[in-house]
């Protein structure tokens, strides 16, 4: 990993210190009676909280919790194309998004990983869609999501949150969008919202 | 009227409030804003903090991993703050490597650490020249309004003080750790610095706790960082307009107050988390 003479750097090499136990061992995902470890049922999901209007800067902004999974998103725009480009019809919808490095068991990088720009093209295809991109031509939105504790569906937390974030902008939109995770775990069963 | 006046000359619009010892959104020059302090919300960090000092908002994680110590300080670990300024916490940041404030801010955080001694590198190792705790401490701003120090200061301490680290020890046989995960042992704080800053407009007026706005019109800013002891840690002025020293003074009587408020603030906040 080359220094990154930017930031505070630690030891080149660092470890968790339960990477071993988080890895090896099984873990149990139900009880006895067949339902979840938190007594979920199979497609139950988990109580929800929600805020607009957390960033005073930003044109919208929204916070959710999922129980422990917690999101915050915040939309700039319409503004200026970022880079000088022909002039285009439609608007442009830009999302980033970034685990925060505490967020998750195992703790990530500050630069953006394969998974977290992954994550940001599924965030931009899924809301592109629902926004009125040809009412705003030559100017873009900015979309920026940060999820600060990832308890499971942190993808599903961030695409609700964005959803509402730009609703809570003004942006017009065809509809909102929320999303769900589902997990398989078995052949024969899937399980919603797993944590 | 006045939003127009505003937008086109900040700085007579400042004047006008500043003539009659105000400010803008009502505060006295020498006030504060409401600072909110949350701690433990974050259970994937091993200790985390969030405040809001008005509408600047910050959240801390303290995550503590496992390393070699360094050949040339084999009885310490290592404590290792970063302070991040994503693009979503204000429209003047993008996204891409740290801003300069972030930069200066993360070293600002190091020079806290280093100098108030509120961690021992020391009590962070686990066995001499072989194991050592690594305390990653990332504070994201989650809303940017001005006084990125004293929010960052803030928050780090309050989550080094929520830390708590899991049991290890370093088997001399076989050489490999062993780490209980359910005897957690809260971090030692040794002591609590409190971070202060000020902006001077107009090239004589010192504010307290500058907003954005406010940040933008200085000709100078100032932090100074204060112990329990009364003793002064750190005094950072990089440039900008001079500051007479009776004004400096006023500036350390005023963080001295202040840093009692946060200390009490951070006290009340951990013990209603213990009942």
């Amino acid at each position: 990993m080359p220094v990154d003479r930017m930031r505070i750097c630690g030891p080149e090499e660092t470890r968790h210190p339960l990477v071993l136990e988080l890895c090896g061992r099984p873990v149990r995902l139900f009880q006895d009676d067949g339902t979840r470890l938190d007594g979920r049922s199979a497609d139950q999901i988990r109580p929800m909280f929600m805020k607009c209007g957390v960033i005073s800067h930003a044109q919208g902004s929204a916070y959710i919790e999922m129980d422990r999974t917690k999101a915050i998103c915040a939309v700039y725009g319409p503004r200026e194309f970022g880079k000088r480009e022909d002039f285009s019809i439609k608007g442009r919808l830009t999302c980033e998004f970034k685990f925060a490095t505490f967020s998750c068991k195992i703790r990530r990088q500050q630069q953006q990983d394969a998974e977290e720009k992954e994550f940001s093209q599924i965030l931009l295809q899924s809301l592109s869609p629902a926004v009125c991109l040809h009412k705003f031509p030559k100017a873009q939105v900015d979309i920026y999501v940060m999820v600060l504790e990832n308890d499971g569906s942190a993808l599903s937390a961030a695409l609700t949150c964005g959803s509402l974030a730009l609703a809570d902008a003004g942006i017009e939109m065809y509809d909102m969008v929320v999303a769900c995770s589902v997990v398989s775990v078995s052949q024969t069963k899937a399980y919603s919202d797993g944590n | 009227m006045a939003a127009q006046f505003k937008r086109i000359q900040l700085d007579a619009y400042y004047s006008k409030y500043l003539q009659r010892g105000r400010r803008p959104d009502g505060r006295a020059l020498d006030a504060f804003r409401k600072t909110i302090l949350n701690v433990g919300s974050i259970r994937t960090a091993d200790g985390s903090a969030l405040v809001r000092l008005g509408n600047t908002t910050v959240v801390c994680g303290v995550k503590a991993e496992l390393a070699a110590p360094r050949p040339d300080a084999p009885t310490k670990g290592y404590v290792v703050p970063n302070v991040e300024l994503p693009a979503m916490c204000g429209p003047d940041f993008r996204p891409g490597p740290p801003a300069e404030l972030a930069q200066v801010t993360s070293q600002l955080m190091l020079d806290v650490v280093r100098h108030s001694g509120c961690v021992s590198e020391e009590r962070l190792c686990v066995a001499d020249g072989e194991l050592v705790w690594v305390l990653y401490c990332d504070v994201v701003c989650l809303a940017y309004d001005g006084n990125l120090a004293d929010a960052c200061v803030v928050a780090l301490l309050a989550a080094l003080t929520n830390t708590r680290l899991p049991a290890v020890t370093l088997d001399d046989e076989t050489k490999r750790e062993r780490v209980d995960a359910d005897v957690r042992v809260p971090l030692d704080v040794l002591s609590y610095p409190v971070a202060t800053s000020f902006a001077v407009v107009d090239e004589r007026v010192l504010l307290a706790d500058p907003n954005a706005e406010e940040e933008s019109l200085a000709t100078a800013v100032v932090t100074v960082v204060t112990l329990e002891s009364g003793q002064l840690c750190i005094v950072h002025k990089p440039g900008g307009s001079p500051i007479a020293l009776e004004e400096m003074e006023r500036c350390i009587e005023l963080s001295l107050a202040r840093a009692k408020q946060i200390r009490q603030l951070e006290k009340e906040t951990r013990l209603s988390l213990e009942r």
